[in-house]
């Protein structure tokens, strides 16, 4: 097997796993754009005398043939709930990825592009960043301003932008030599506009791994924040929130713990394939 | 080196100075201390003069000094919960989360630093995507989700070890296996990339021309260069475990300062989390500082970027 | 992954924790919360009430099965006048240290609990005496506030510290270090890991009698499954709060005994009906918007589907069993929820309206609830919040709605929760003056019939206005190692001093 060989070969491979990744993804994001649509049920609405009905493939016995994967602890369709929490990561994630992608990127470009005083300017600001701990601050600042979608959005995307700030960094000083800039910065265009235009375009493609992953910490941080009771608050069903709500009934129905953390894992995994996907397909070595 | 050592010492001095002003701001916006320490049923006279007592009618940098210069001396203030000291609580649960935090790592390096080789060795056949494929999966998942799988598994199913407390080493087994899982897939990573890159450079290949046995290249020369980066991040992830084993302490019951965090946390008692978050803050500061002198000794093209 | 497995549980067998039970005469018990403070004038939470009786000693104690009156630390007990208790103590009672503790104690105690100074935080336990006085040295005189109705429960909940030791190491030292004269005394106190108490052995005994168990550990475990893991697997030998479902589940164990005991605690969903957050555009100040409330919500269905076994529907701001809560001439108030839509509507509410819900405990109880007002058109917004913050928020008027639990500190008496709750004090959210008037009379008569015919009128009148909706009685469930001797109390603490293991 030659070299070029094993390369597409490798590239291919990462390609497979792109289109699934893709597809689960949008999948996930259909679901959760078109929930009132899909939901059998009103996801809040409780049938207190069908609680806890196991999903067929858990105890056909004592299924319910019309509630495809269970109820809840108090009787509220357990499918509804799954896909109604899709949306809950969904806008945690995306939104918090790009409240962090801003502000990281801002610093980071300017880190790379003036360098000097700027540089250590951000550097010392990832340091400090770097040095509070992610979980327990954003627990303690929910505590002190109450748990909301827009509260748990601000406070992550606070506390994710440094890996942004780092990789745009460096990605912006390998730019600002190039011939391109140089010659923008000869015919006099204003220091945003080559930023804009000349500087960005170069970077965006390591911007993108960078957003999947942020967005897939996001999702993560989200849901241990909700399974320690200081994310969204219920009824909302979020899935971190599923898994604290079924823990309780851990020891006897398993499947009510196994199906919102797998549905967690199943979208993180989705993103950060996609994500890896991208990077091969741009980085011209292909995967190593 | 020394200029360098300067420099990167003025950062982290700059560094802890920010973080210890943050914890500070943190116990002043959680609500109005002065009516917090007087108590329920305190008057509002009772509640002025407890803020005279304590300095908290003074200006906010003042009080900044002061509680700055009483931490340096090891006086975090008082559990607004417990009749102890906020030192003691921590100093109290330090080494808790200190053993899971090793043991943690522990399972980290010896999980990834072995899939990494064999990954590496087995570039692109099935043993390789296997070792990717379990990396993926294990940053995909949850980490209490995965706690509570394991507590369900070898805890109750088959009733192996201890689910919760701290009475013996056995009890850090699940907890030390669920923390470090989650630094395995950037350690194999990151082993694994450093691997092919030493595999291919030119002195190993001297040295398997040279007929050496593959074991000695590959532990003598190999795994030593390629390991090198590995124990940088081992370093940096430590000082995560110390502080983000938040969730891990908590799902366990396990009495380390992560759970003291969380419970502080729910019961509002601020002192002691701004104590914990300050301590956890500094100790990663002297970690990375430390680790970073390290490196530069170690390898001189550092100093100079 | 198997066989690692196997490899580390067999490195670890040497090493695992001695796994609890009768082999060492130790009983390992835990619990959801722990008192920050052990002092039992110091905390609220009940595993402190259950510390306090393993520590500590009152006066008197009340047989959790007769419910008699039982002399302990007192000789005797008399009332001289109606505000004035004369106590005579038992002699040759030592403490943890040796102190001997007599009626100076006594004396000391109570008036070291009730110096303002000392920021007592169950007031409750003293509050009805304005001091104490010695008589000689095994003689003490209680002096009450007023003519005081329930004295002789409340003085079971009047536990002596040694005086001499108190004085030395102050209130604060008494907390890190507690003596007592109780049939335990603390060899371990760890704030958050555990609690662990040594059999007394100079214990006098007295009506609670010699503890048979040589050491009890407590741990705080605040998860429910993980707590369950642990009985499971043998590192605890003991637990409560078993939810229903649960204990169907450990049913079918072998090796655990599951029983439900009795218990005066009560849930119940309060109003502000008296308008402290408001009266503008405050619902809860209507009659009708609180009766349709109460129409609201299925009690029979939640407690057949989640309280479980054993509860029952609860029509009074008090438990059937504790003197005064009389049942007859009351308002009941059925499910219906077509009838609180109409009622709602007639208030002028056809579409319903917001209200926040602040709520501490049994979470999917609560979201029941929410579930069902939502069905009649109110929109409830959970406010979940820690126990203590819940009732401060109460006492500050801040709170429209809110869900709670109550077990009148295992008193039985009306005294302990209507008075408590409706006696124009902080607590009281209906601020109806008629009611407390007639609470009052109740409380401050010592003849059992006048106390009787005051409450009547008053807990009628509160379920007429429903100005409260009590929910339901509940049991409490217990789960523990079937080699263990355990009779649950209906008070709601576990008398570990009467407990054994059989061998």
């Amino acid at each position: 097997m030659s070299g070029a060989q094993a390369v597409r070969r490798a590239r291919w491979r990462g390609n497979v796993g792109l289109i699934i990744a893709a597809l689960v993804l949008g999948i996930i994001v259909l679901m959760a754009v078109a929930a009132p649509l899909i939901a059998p049920y009103d996801p809040y609405e409780q049938i207190l005398d069908d609680r806890m009905l196991p999903p067929a493939f858990v105890d056909a016995e004592r299924a319910s043939p019309t509630h495809l994967l269970g109820t809840d602890n108090l009787g509220r369709d357990y499918l509804s709930r799954l896909i109604y929490g899709a949306r809950i990561s969904l806008l945690i994630g995306f939104f918090t990825m790009l409240v962090s992608g801003v502000i990281g990127t801002v610093l980071g470009v300017a880190a790379g592009f003036f360098g000097g005083r700027t540089d250590m300017v951000v550097s010392f600001l990832v340091t400090t960043r770097l040095s509070l701990p992610v979980v327990m601050v954003a627990l303690a600042v929910v505590a002190v301003l109450g748990g909301s979608l827009q509260v748990v959005v601000l406070v992550l995307g606070l506390l994710l932008w440094d890996r942004f700030a780092v990789v745009m960094r460096s990605a912006t000083m390998q730019v600002r030599g190039r011939d391109y800039v140089t010659a923008a910065r000869a015919i006099g265009c204003s220091v945003p506009r080559i930023l804009w235009s000349e500087v960005l375009p170069n970077v965006v493609s390591g911007l993108v791994v960078i957003a999947s992953y942020e967005m897939a910490q996001a999702i993560l941080l989200e849901a241990a924040l909700s399974f320690l009771g200081l994310g969204v608050q219920p009824p909302l069903p979020s899935w971190g929130l599923m898994v604290s709500e079924a823990k309780e009934f851990m020891l006897f129905e398993p499947w009510m713990i196994m199906l919102p953390g797998a549905a967690i894992c199943v979208l993180v995994l989705a993103i950060n394939l996609l994500g890896d996907g991208i990077r091969d397909l741009t980085a011209p070595e292909g995967r190593r | 080196m020394l200029g360098f050592a300067l420099r990167r010492l003025a950062l982290a001095l700059a560094v802890g100075l920010a973080v210890s002003a943050i914890a500070f701001l943190l116990l002043r916006v959680s609500g109005d201390l002065a009516a917090t320490l007087a108590g329920e049923e305190a008057t509002a006279a009772e509640i002025e003069r407890i803020r005279g007592l304590y300095g908290l009618d003074r200006p906010v940098i003042v009080q900044y000094g002061e509680w700055l210069l009483r931490s340096l001396r090891g006086d975090l203030g008082r559990s607004l919960f417990y009749p102890e000291s906020v030192a003691k609580l921590i100093l109290d649960r330090l080494p808790n989360t200190a053993t899971l935090a090793t043991l943690g790592l522990a399972v980290a390096l010896l999980l990834s630093i072995p899939l990494g080789v064999v990954a590496a060795l087995f570039r692109n056949t099935w043993i390789d995507r296997l070792a990717l494929a379990m990396a993926v999966l294990g940053q995909a998942m949850p980490s209490f989700w995965f706690a509570l799988l394991l507590i369900f598994f070898f805890g109750i199913t088959l009733g192996w070890l201890p689910v919760s407390g701290t009475d013996g080493l056995a009890n850090f087994v699940l907890p030390a296996l669920a923390l470090g899982w989650f630094s395995t897939p950037v350690l194999m990573r990151l082993t694994r990339a450093g691997m092919v890159e030493v595999l291919a450079a030119d002195y190993i290949r001297t040295a398997h021309a040279k007929g050496l046995p593959v074991r000695t290249v590959l532990v003598k020369h190999a795994l030593r260069n390629a390991v090198a980066p590995v124990v940088a991040l081992a370093s940096v992830q430590f000082g995560n475990m110390l502080s983000g084993s938040v969730v891990i302490e908590t799902v366990f019951a396990l009495q380390g300062i992560g759970y003291l965090a969380w419970e502080s946390i729910s019961r509002r008692d601020f002192p002691v989390v701004q104590g914990i978050l300050l301590v956890v803050a500094l100790f990663y500061v002297v970690l990375t500082l430390v680790a970073d002198l390290l490196n530069a000794w170690l390898d001189p093209r550092i100093r100079s970027s | 992954m198997g066989l690692f497995a196997q490899i580390v549980a067999l490195l670890l067998w040497g090493i695992a924790p001695a796994f609890a039970g009768p082999a060492d005469n130790t009983l390992r018990w835990a619990s959801d919360s722990e008192p920050a403070n052990i002092i039992p004038y110091q905390n609220t939470v009940r595993e402190g009430v259950v510390m306090g009786f393993l520590i500590w000693d009152a006066p008197t104690y009340r047989d959790p099965t007769s419910g008699e009156y039982r002399l302990h630390l007192a000789e005797s007990v008399r009332l001289v006048d109606p505000t004035t208790i004369e106590i005579r103590m038992r002699e040759g009672v030592v403490a943890h240290d040796g102190e001997v503790v007599d009626a100076r104690d006594l004396v000391d105690t109570i008036n070291t609990m009730l110096d303002p100074a000392n920021r007592i935080v169950n007031f409750q336990r003293v509050s009805w005496l304005t001091r104490a006085e010695l008589v000689d040295a095994n003689t003490a005189r209680l002096i009450m506030k007023e003519p005081f109705g329930p004295w002789q429960e409340y003085l079971t909940n009047v536990v002596v510290m040694p005086s001499e030791y108190l004085r030395r190491v102050g209130l604060e030292g008494m907390a890190r270090e507690p003596i007592g004269t109780g049939p335990y005394r603390v060899t371990e106190l760890a704030p958050g890991r555990q609690t662990v108490l040594e059999r007394f052995d100079r214990y006098f005994g007295g009506a609670k009698g010699q503890p048979s168990i040589q050491r009890l550990i407590f741990r705080r475990i605040p998860e429910a499954n993980t707590r369950l893991a642990e009985l499971l697997t043998g590192g605890l030998d003991w637990v409560w709060r078993v939810l229903p479902d649960q204990a169907r589940n450990l049913r079918s164990r072998r090796n655990l005994t599951i029983v439900s005991g009795e218990t005066v605690r009560i849930v119940y969903i309060g109003m502000d009906a008296g308008g402290r957050t408001g009266r503008e555009g405050n619902p809860m100040t209507d009659l009708r918007v609180r009766r349709a409330i109460s129409h609201a919500i299925d009690r029979p269905g939640i407690i057949r589907n989640l309280v479980g076994e054993g509860a029952s529907v609860l029509h009074t701001p008090c438990h059937p069993e504790q003197f005064g809560c009389t049942q007859e001439g009351i308002t009941r108030y059925e499910y219906d929820p077509a009838r609180a839509r109409a009622l709602l509507a007639e208030a002028g509410y056809p579409n319903g309206f917001e209200v926040g819900l602040m709520a501490y405990r049994e979470r999917p109880w609560v979201e029941a609830v929410i579930g069902q007002l939502r069905a009649v058109g109110i929109r409830a917004n959970l406010n979940w919040v820690q126990a203590d913050t819940s009732s401060s928020e109460v006492r500050e008027g801040r709170v429209r709605m809110n869900m709670g639990a109550w077990g009148s500190t295992s008193l039985y008496d009306v005294a302990a929760i209507t008075s408590y709750f409706f006696g124009n004090n902080p607590n009281d959210m209906a601020r109806d003056g008629d009611v407390a008037a007639m609470l009052r009379r109740g409380d401050t008569s010592t003849d059992p019939a006048a106390r009787l015919e005051a409450y009547a009128p008053a807990i009628r009148r509160i379920t007429e206005q429903a100005y409260w909706l009590p929910m339901w009685t509940f049991p409490l469930t217990y789960a523990f190692n079937s080699q263990l001797e355990f009779r649950p109390s209906a008070d709601e603490v576990p008398r570990f001093f009467e407990a054994r293991w059989r061998r």
